[in-house]
């Protein structure tokens, strides 16, 4: 599944970064046939990959023979997001016609593999998430963005593809004030699973500091909290907190689950806790490496045969462990194709990017980075300007 | 292994694409970027913008921006087929051409007229007033830089 995934990022990418397709700027045999238009996007399509592992550690948990079947515990997950614009409306509105409201409609695209590693089985489980979604950002007001996310995916085991598949639906509401360029609310309901079951939560957040500013911080729960500095354009330093999990539907094969129950549930759930740095070579490209300490690691398998047998909520453990915290790496890479509607200086619409960024595609907590928000510029930059990066702004006549 | 060799892949369609940009002889979206996020930082030192100001402010004239980028562009389009092409084209299609230009040049300027009544009502007149000077006193300072630069284009011989 991962290599059909990659194969598919490299025809994607390859197709949008091709000089000659629509996307591209440097067409002239095509563009001389047609008039300029327009860009109307603001958001644009956007391909993420990233790699995350933790390290092998040991895993105490509540039925002592099936802890020293299943031994240590290790964690890794490959993942590739896609999201692109739809339809974008931009238009002028208010009392006196000065608030440009904007509507935002995206695809969202998601595949996954989360491998967890117990060192006691012979045979490892290989899980998958496949999601495509659609999401809508409205803003208005000037102050305020509404942020709308359903994403149906399906899960599932490799091991018995199709008995393990399981369809399930993640979704998010928010509500975002923009108070000022340096401080931002947000409040909104979020059905997830990244903390290994499902929960309908409360979600709240704020950021103090401007999100093109050297430093700012932001706390959104239940997802992430960051402190970002940002040196200047081209690198971005995270402090950050992040939780990190999911809900599977796994294959009994291997009888982890001592009943009749072919197919159980494999929860888990982390904290990682690090610093990332994030490398935009340029506007097109973005690299990030991050390193730290996971804790509050738990995993849980359910069955709900046992759950029925026993009268208890689908989704209550028969057994549940909690590996030791342990270090964890994580990379990746980001694509952003085409070109986008001037948006500095524009602190809402910088909002507009900042949830679109958080909320990645398929809610894995797997966030692309702020990287499509360009660190505002100072007076001592302007220098190496090349004429054909201000051909727009001036006419040849002025250069002499 | 095999994951690493696409990421490399990745990698080397990330750079060619770059590389294949740079040699054009079209702005590339870090460049423009660049003078775009230098313009705003210029615009908002001159007019010493509120964050209420601000807020109002560059969402309309970003979108006005992108309006006439649309114009501008097909200005350039056009003088370029007239410096190219002017032998090889009819008189008709030159006398097109001609009034394209002046039908352009008029686009533009409704565009900014338009902006202007919008900007009225969410700068105070000082500021609207010192904005088309911040605009004028930007340019005058990327041109200067590209003079000391020494990277002003060859003039083009007119056909």
């Amino acid at each position: 599944m991962l290599r059909r995934s990659f194969a598919l990022a490299i025809v994607l990418s390859g197709f949008l970064l091709n000089p000659l397709s629509a996307y591209s700027t440097g067409a002239d045999s095509l563009r001389q046939n047609s008039k300029p238009k327009e860009v109307r996007n603001y958001i644009r399509p956007s391909l993420s990959i990233s790699f995350f592992s933790t390290g092998n550690r040991p895993a105490p948990g509540t039925v002592p023979i099936l802890e020293n079947r299943l031994g240590n515990y290790r964690f890794a997950q490959s993942s590739l997001a896609f999201y692109t614009p739809l339809y974008t409306k931009t238009k002028f509105a208010g009392q006196d016609s000065t608030d440009v409201n904007t509507i935002h409609l995206l695809m969202t695209m998601n595949a996954l593999t989360d491998r967890p590693e117990f060192e006691g089985l012979n045979k490892q489980h290989k899980l998958y998430k496949l999601g495509i979604g659609l999401r809508g950002i409205w803003t208005f007001k000037s102050q305020f963005i509404i942020f709308a996310d359903v994403n149906p995916f399906v899960t599932g085991d490799r091991f018995n593809r199709q008995q393990t598949a399981r369809y399930r639906l993640g979704s998010t509401l928010v509500l975002n004030y923009m108070i000022s360029p340096s401080f931002s609310v947000r409040a909104g309901v979020t059905k997830n699973f990244i903390f290994g079951n499902k929960y309908f939560m409360p979600m709240l957040g704020f950021r103090i500091g401007k999100l093109d500013g050297p430093v700012y911080f932001q706390f959104q729960f239940p997802r992430h909290s960051s402190l970002t500095i940002q040196p200047n354009h081209k690198f971005s330093i995270d402090i950050f907190s992040k939780s990190y999990g999911g809900l599977y539907n796994v294959s009994n094969e291997d009888s982890i689950y001592l009943g009749v129950d072919s197919v159980i549930q494999f929860g888990h759930f982390g904290i990682a806790n690090g610093i990332r740095l994030d490398f935009k070579p340029n506007s097109r490209v973005n690299f990030f490496f991050s390193g730290g300490f996971a804790v509050r690691n738990h995993y849980w398998f359910y069955s709900y045969s046992f759950n029925q047998i026993h009268d208890l909520r689908p989704l209550t453990p028969f057994y549940k462990a909690r590996p030791e915290g342990t270090l964890f790496l994580q990379a990746g890479i980001t694509f952003r194709f085409g070109q986008a509607k001037r948006s500095q200086g524009n602190y809402l619409m910088y909002d507009v990017f900042d949830l679109n960024n958080s909320m990645d595609p398929g809610d894995n907590n797997n966030n692309p980075g702020n990287t499509d928000i360009r660190k505002a510029a100072k007076k001592e930059e302007m220098k190496n300007v090349q004429y054909k990066d201000v051909e727009d702004l001036v006419d040849e006549t002025d250069l002499y | 292994m095999k994951k690493l060799y696409l990421i490399l892949i990745l990698f080397a369609c990330v750079f060619t694409a770059g590389a294949q940009n740079k040699q054009g002889d079209k702005p590339t979206q870090s460049g423009a970027d660049r003078v775009q996020a230098l313009k705003v930082a210029f615009i908002t030192k001159a007019l010493d913008l509120t964050s209420e100001e601000a807020e109002k402010f560059w969402p309309i004239y970003n979108e006005y921006q992108d309006k006439r980028d649309v114009v501008r562009k097909q200005l350039q389009e056009n003088r370029k087929k007239v410096k190219e092409e002017a032998d090889k084209l009819s008189a008709d299609e030159l006398l097109k051409l001609a009034d394209e230009e002046m039908t352009l040049r008029q686009q533009d300027l409704d565009l900014q007229k338009e902006m202007h009544e919008k900007l009225k009502k969410v700068l105070p007149a000082k500021k609207l007033a010192q904005l088309y000077v911040a605009e004028e006193d930007f340019k005058k300072e990327l041109l200067q830089m590209l003079k000391e630069d020494n990277k002003k284009p060859e003039p083009v011989n007119p056909k």
